[in-house]
């Protein structure tokens, strides 16, 4: 808790959070994490009718919604992403709630798209 | 003495009399008030038409800075009830003002200071530093998230237990808003043989603090949270201490003379303030001081107590959000304190203030100390003062809706 605190302060507490998670692990971890519980999610789904998948499926959606919050919680260019939200608001004050809440999921995946994608051009 | 009319009041202010949607919705006052234009004109007119320093100077423009210093040191006496004889010193802000009292008091080893563990920063490190280069005792009371009134009876154990010198308290916090019962807290310092230093920064602006009615011993509080310039604080102590106490500054305009191996000190309150002084800020000062005479205070206090009760009402309603400190308004001052659930209350800040120009302020509200021991969050807090509106308060909680739903 205490470090918690520490991370979080300023003399009056007006900074951001300065310790985080690393980004590289959210990259490397919990994003790929998320993304195989995601696709094996969707059969599970389907199949939810036999038992045991069906409490397979409820076990991944703990992990998918432990990694999204994880990754929702972290700073990740905390001000872009308050801007990006405050740009939402006059659209309308769900999709900036939603720009918010999605922004830093939606940042990583964009960097694995741009390294897979550079990947693919030098292949 | 005119009746209290908040839309009035805004059109003595530049940035809120301009047109309503550009005008700013300004609820961080605990940390610094806007400030009434005849205070910007004050300090203007300083720059502009006799830009020197007073007592010293013989000529014209020393002349009149000299009476427009004294004038605004007699308007804060007046203010505060000081006794004849008495008379403020002008510092930079409270924290500086408690930093002298706490390096002028004749303390020795052992001797106990007490404070409440929910003080500002400012009244609570002078007290750790002091243990650590004197060894006095440091002790807090505690006054949990949840307290409603101060415990005067777990005070009075305290006290009891002997050897306390001194008690050093806020008058109103500026975390929760919870005011303290100043006069009783005083009256029991004093039958066990404690002096009272108040810290009265978040009280100035809203009670007619009397120094004489309290009977404290020494007060510390800060302009600019009571519409006067920034850098301007006072420290107000009774008249003994004043004429007995060697200042903790000494330089020019302290003395009357100095010879290589001593000096004769000024009369105070001049040997307490040394070298040239800002003399803008003290002349803004008496401007703010004479303009906040001017309003009726009580009914003011009323429509703070409203708009804050509007507020926490509205934010209650909000999923996640829970207040911190008194429940009920009359006992939150103008501060509504809030946990903001599982947003990140510096980003609601910024979002406020790009969406709506709404300044809040996030953090732990230099009370980290506290925050510490009762393991909460850093919080969001909107703290009020009288020039806001009903309608002010509506459009933070709209937009505080669409943040959080």
């Amino acid at each position: 808790m205490s470090s918690k605190i520490k991370a979080k302060i300023d003399c009056c507490g007006s900074n951001f959070e300065t310790e985080q998670v690393s980004i590289l692990g959210l990259l490397t971890l919990s994003v790929p994490l998320t993304l195989i519980c995601i696709l094996l999610w969707i059969p599970t789904f389907t199949l939810g009718f036999i038992g045991p998948i069906k409490s397979l499926n409820s076990n991944l959606k703990t992990i998918i919604n432990a990694n999204l919050l994880l990754i929702e919680k972290q700073d990740i260019l905390p001000r872009l992403r308050c801007n990006f939200s405050v740009w939402a608001n006059p659209i309308s004050p769900s999709l900036s709630r939603t720009v918010y809440d999605k922004f830093n999921i939606i940042s990583l995946v964009l960097c694995w798209v741009l390294a897979l994608s550079g990947v693919g051009l030098f292949v | 003495m005119f009746n209290f009319n908040p839309e009035k009041i805004r059109k003595d202010f530049a940035c809120l009399s301009k047109d309503q949607k550009k005008a700013p919705i300004y609820f961080d006052n605990a940390c610094m008030t806007l400030k009434p234009n005849v205070v910007t004109e004050a300090i203007v007119s300083y720059y502009n038409e006799h830009p020197s320093c007073h007592n010293r100077a013989a000529h014209e423009f020393g002349e009149v800075t000299t009476k427009k210093v004294h004038q605004a040191r007699e308007q804060i006496d007046k203010y505060i009830n000081c006794r004849s004889g008495e008379s403020i010193v002008f510092t930079k802000n409270t924290t500086e003002s408690i930093n002298m009292i706490a390096n002028m008091i004749d303390f020795k080893k052992g001797d106990v200071v007490l404070t409440t563990d929910l003080e500002h920063n400012s009244n609570m490190l002078p007290w750790q530093f002091l243990n650590i280069k004197k060894g006095v005792t440091f002790v807090q009371m505690p006054i949990p998230p949840v307290a409603e009134e101060f415990d005067l009876q777990e005070f009075q154990n305290i006290l009891s237990k002997g050897k306390v010198k001194l008690v050093s308290v806020f008058h109103t916090s500026n975390i929760t808003g919870i005011q303290l019962p100043i006069k009783e807290i005083t009256k029991l310092a004093h039958e066990n043989g404690a002096m009272v230093l108040l810290d009265a920064a978040q009280a100035i602006p809203h009670y007619q603090v009397d120094v004489q009615d309290l009977n404290i011993d020494f007060m510390a509080f800060s302009l600019h949270k009571a519409y006067g310039p920034t850098g301007m604080g006072v420290m107000y102590a009774k008249e003994e201490f004043l004429n007995k106490w060697v200042p903790f500054f000494v330089g020019g305009e302290g003395i009357t003379d100095t010879t290589y191996d001593s000096c004769t000190l000024s009369q105070a309150p001049e040997k307490f303030e040394v070298g040239l002084q800002n003399y803008a800020g003290i002349i803004g000062s008496g401007a703010a001081i004479k303009w906040l005479s001017k309003i009726n205070l009580k009914k003011a206090h009323d429509h703070l107590i409203k708009l804050n009760e509007q507020l926490a009402e509205g934010l209650l309603s909000l999923n996640g959000l829970k207040l911190i400190g008194p429940t009920q308004a009359k006992n939150r001052s103008g501060i509504v304190n809030f946990s903001t659930g599982n947003r990140n209350p510096a980003e609601i800040c910024l979002m406020l203030s790009k969406m709506e120009k709404i300044m809040t302020r996030s953090g732990v509200h230099c009370g980290h100390s506290w925050f510490h021991k009762y393991e909460l969050m850093p919080t969001l807090r909107a703290s009020l003062a009288f020039y806001n509106t009903e309608a002010e308060v509506e459009v933070f909680l709209k937009k505080m809706r669409d943040l959080i739903k």
